[in-house]
């Protein structure tokens, strides 16, 4: 896990200048020191006892037995010692046992784990997730009788959205809930795809459900949120809630993190309890959605970066090949094949190109949050919605992209479960599909985020990547990327101006019909803008004096940024085109077709 | 009972390090606080539960404070940091950290057994003999009664069951104990807790009485060394026995 610690340094203190937080109040008793203490206690505890049973998670994984979900003895082991550390409370305030770290800090801590062993990890994510949910709208007697225990990691979360028969489409959720007298509702439906639905590892697994109050309006907006236990309080003893497990859901990655249909009341008697007011379910969700899905991206990168890491390392000593034809020359490493080098590059380029992306969207989930400037905030925020379905959807489709080239590096070994590269692959296989497909993150992106606000998010999207232009124009190894990024953003907005003129002449549908190839348009325009301004900071780091490792490390940010804009920005002209012609050869193709 | 727990700041056990100049240069490395010497301070831990009287004392650089801060975060309760980059042979070394034991008059000292970087054993030996203390080496179990300490000490073959009564020196090693993580609140607690910084000059020592003359990085070359996998059994006897006489890992 060097590769991650270094960039980690490289991302949060050079490039995001996560100390100068220290001057927002929130913030004013860290340092440097405490952020480097804190990712040095996740390092250690995932190294030593996440990412030592990620291989075995994944082949003995949780089955049933009496009535119980077995999981491998390491998991809890891993999660107590998660636990003690204080991780489940890593975010939240001091009164409340928390470290009252940044997000950015929390995040890059949570991605140690996460590039460890993501289904082990998931279960604390979730409840921390589950966790803000409830800080953000639920009542104090709920956050008394349920936060502390989820922040003290006692009793663990999850997000019960998905059914059977809806999906995507949360508008068509059937379960229900019955008001009683006594202000709480009875709960009864199915839930499925239900990620750390059931298992033993904690006293208590708190659900937060949509389910719609028996008279609500259909679709949308007749959706509420409810918190339904798996065991109530009741007498001062927790009772169980009627809520069963129907069944385990047999995954191709992530095994080591239970999957479950649940079944909510099956003998009348499940207890649930409103957060906020009814029919606002969804938007309550929407704001824990938002979070895990820069999550779910920087998950992505993780596993990029793992396979990524493991590559490297195999590339610099097989050998394989010669320099030149002499049969008794000593064979070479296949890191010196140009070809190898390509596939590296890719990766490196998607994984960190990712991780600094991650990370800066962290830093305005923080702003948005603390930053002392009213207009600041408001800015932040804007940004946000536009760059979580990229965040999201890039990182996963492209994360999915690295790995292939890792296991391609490791030709038949890398297909091999011998090897670590096939299990990251069907790990991050997930992350394209949970959170929101790569499908609905278009759709997002240019139906709702490019629309809203009449524009307002993308123009502060080329604000700010004009500063970042300007600033590379400055140094002399990059400002040809400056030009070349000016003339891309112009590309995409110049795109974006003729869709949405399609909108209001041709209708939503014409609109949207490549909303997919929108998303990688202004994906890849995004992730070359990290990648400038990654440069930048390598370049004047360039100008002092350095030790070898550190040349070697800011020269490899120049170089793979070089490689993004030769190889992968030009895309962006193709793609734009496309979208430019309002071309409707999907829209057009009839199912008879196929 | 008053505790002091010598701690070092060394490279981390993956840290890549180099030689510049003829002598190992530690810029851009990163930097662990000695695991040997953290066994000491989890046993400190165990003895005053709530980290009253527990005292780490440093003698290094600036960027010993790290380790330091991590003791604390662990749970001691203060620290002492003779902040120098000299190099200090064991032996001053001894001499300088023993002022500070006569000062602090602590009913036990604990350092690691083996520095992790020069692999000195010494240090112990040689404040113990500067305080003219009785000291137990090599420790892996410790039970203290009032002033009366049972230790099981390690040797070759076996195991010696020592009594002794304090003041002492010990030294730890692997096995003593598990140590604990800092808890992401206790590293903030640590960030207000007391660091009183002194120099070599406080302790009337100018430097060291051993010049390193040039460093050098072991060269480890890559054996590749294959095993036929035909017979399961025997390639894994194989492997055992390449790692146990071979490499000396098991």
């Amino acid at each position: 896990m060097s590769t991650l610690r270094r960039n980690l340094r490289f991302v949060l203190y050079e490039l995001l200048e996560v100390t100068t937080l220290s001057a927002r109040e929130r913030f004013v008793d860290h340092s440097r020191q405490t952020f480097d203490a804190a990712l040095d206690v996740a390092f250690e505890i995932a190294e030593k006892f996440f990412a030592t049973h990620n291989r075995k998670a994944d082949i003995f994984e949780p089955h049933v037995e009496n009535g119980k979900v077995v999981l491998i003895d390491e998991v809890s082991i891993a999660l107590e010692k998660f636990r003690d550390a204080g991780f489940f409370a890593a975010h939240s305030d001091f009164e409340n046992g928390g470290m009252q770290l940044p997000n950015m800090i929390a995040l890059a801590c949570q991605s140690v784990f996460l590039m460890a062993n993501p289904a082990t990890a998931a279960y604390p994510f979730l409840t921390i997730a589950a966790g803000n949910l409830l800080s953000s709208f639920g009542s104090e007697a709920q956050k008394e009788e349920f936060l502390g225990q989820m922040l003290k990691g006692k009793w663990f979360g999850t997000m019960a959205l998905s059914e059977p028969q809806a999906g995507s489409s949360l508008a068509d959720i059937l379960t229900r809930a019955e008001p009683q007298s006594d202000g709480s509702y009875r709960i009864v439906g199915s839930k499925m795809w239900i990620s750390a639905g059931e298992h033993e590892l904690s006293e208590n697994i708190v659900h937060f459900v949509l389910a719609r109050v028996i008279g609500a309006p259909a679709g949308i907006k007749g959706i509420s949120l409810f918190i339904v236990p798996r065991y109530r309080s009741q007498n001062g003893k927790l009772e169980n809630n009627d809520v069963h497990l129907a069944g385990l859901l047999h995954k191709m990655g992530y095994r080591g993190t239970t999957s479950t249909v649940l079944n909510f009341g099956e003998r009348g008697d499940c207890h649930g309890f409103l957060v906020g007011v009814a029919n606002q379910g969804l938007t309550y969700m929407f704001q824990m959605m938002n979070e895990a899905r820069i999550g779910v991206g920087m998950g992505a990168v993780m596993l990029a970066l793992a396979g990524y890491e493991y590559s490297l390392e195999y590339a610099r000593t097989r050998l394989q090949g010669r320099d030149h034809k002499d049969p008794l020359e000593p064979q070479t490493a296949i890191i010196n094949h140009a070809d190898v080098r390509r596939m590296l590059l890719e990766q490196k380029a998607i994984a960190e190109g990712g991780l600094a992306l991650g990370l800066y969207a962290s830093s305005l989930v923080e702003d948005e949050k603390t930053h002392p400037i009213d207009t600041n905030r408001k800015e932040a925020a804007l940004l946000l919605e536009l760059l979580t379905p990229i965040v999201k959807a890039w990182s996963s489709q492209y994360g999915l992209k690295a790995n292939e080239n890792a296991i391609q590096i490791l030709g038949g070994y890398g297909y091999t479960r011998e090897y670590p590269v096939e299990q990251i692959y069907r790990d991050n296989r997930l992350n394209p599909i949970h959170e929101g497909t790569t499908g609905i993150q278009g759709l997002d992106l240019l139906g709702r985020k490019i629309v809203q606000f009449e524009g307002a998010s993308l123009n502060l999207l080329t604000r700010e990547m004009k500063f970042t232009i300007d600033a590379a124009r400055l140094e002399t190894d990059i400002k040809d990327d400056a030009e070349q990024l000016e003339n891309t953003l112009n590309q995409a907005l110049q795109t974006t101006e003729k869709l949405l003129q399609a909108r209001s002449e041709l209708g939503t549908k014409i609109f949207l019909a490549n909303s997919n190839t929108y998303l990688e348009m202004l994906g890849h325009t995004v992730i070359a803008w990290m990648w400038l301004k990654q440069a930048i900071v390598a370049a004047r780091a360039l100008s002092r004096e350095l030790s070898e490792d550190e040349t070697a490390f800011y020269q490899g940010k120049i170089h793979t940024c070089q490689f993004f804009y030769r190889f992968e920005l030009p895309k962006v002209a193709v793609w734009s085109k496309l979208l430019i012609s309002l071309d409707t050869t999907v829209l057009e193709m009839q199912s008879e077709w196929f | 009972m008053k505790i002091l727990c010598l701690i070092r700041q060394v490279p981390d056990a993956e840290a890549r390090v180099k030689a510049k100049n003829g002598l190992v240069d530690l810029e851009g490395a990163t930097l662990a606080l000695d695991g040997m010497d953290e066994y000491g301070v989890e046993q400190a831990l165990r003895i005053n539960t709530d980290g009253a009287n527990t005292v780490a004392v440093a003698l290094g650089g600036a960027r010993f404070e790290d380790a330091i801060r991590r003791a604390l975060a662990m749970g001691l309760e203060r620290a002492i940091h003779v902040e120098s980059s000299e190099h200090l042979d064991v032996v001053t070394q001894a001499k300088i950290l023993a002022k500070i034991v006569q000062e602090e008059q602590p009913d036990l000292v604990f350092c690691g057994g083996q520095h992790a970087d020069s692999d000195s054993q010494a240090l112990g030996a040689a404040l113990a003999e500067a305080l003219n203390w009785n000291q137990i080496t090599w420790t892996t179990a410790l039970e203290i009664e009032n002033s009366s300490v049972k230790a099981t000490h390690d040797v070759d073959d076996g195991k010696e069951q020592l009594e002794l009564e304090l003041p002492l020196v010990i030294t730890t090693q692997q096995g003593l104990n598990e140590p604990r993580y800092p808890t992401l609140p206790n590293i903030m607690k640590a960030k207000k807790k007391e660091i009183r910084k002194a120099s070599l000059a406080d302790y009337g020592v100018a430097g060291g009485k051993v010049r390193v003359v040039k460093q050098e990085i072991q060269d480890k070359q890559r054996l590749n060394k294959l095993i036929d996998g035909k017979d399961p059994t025997a390639a894994a006897e194989e492997l055992i026995k390449l790692l146990h006489v071979e490499a000396k890992v098991i």
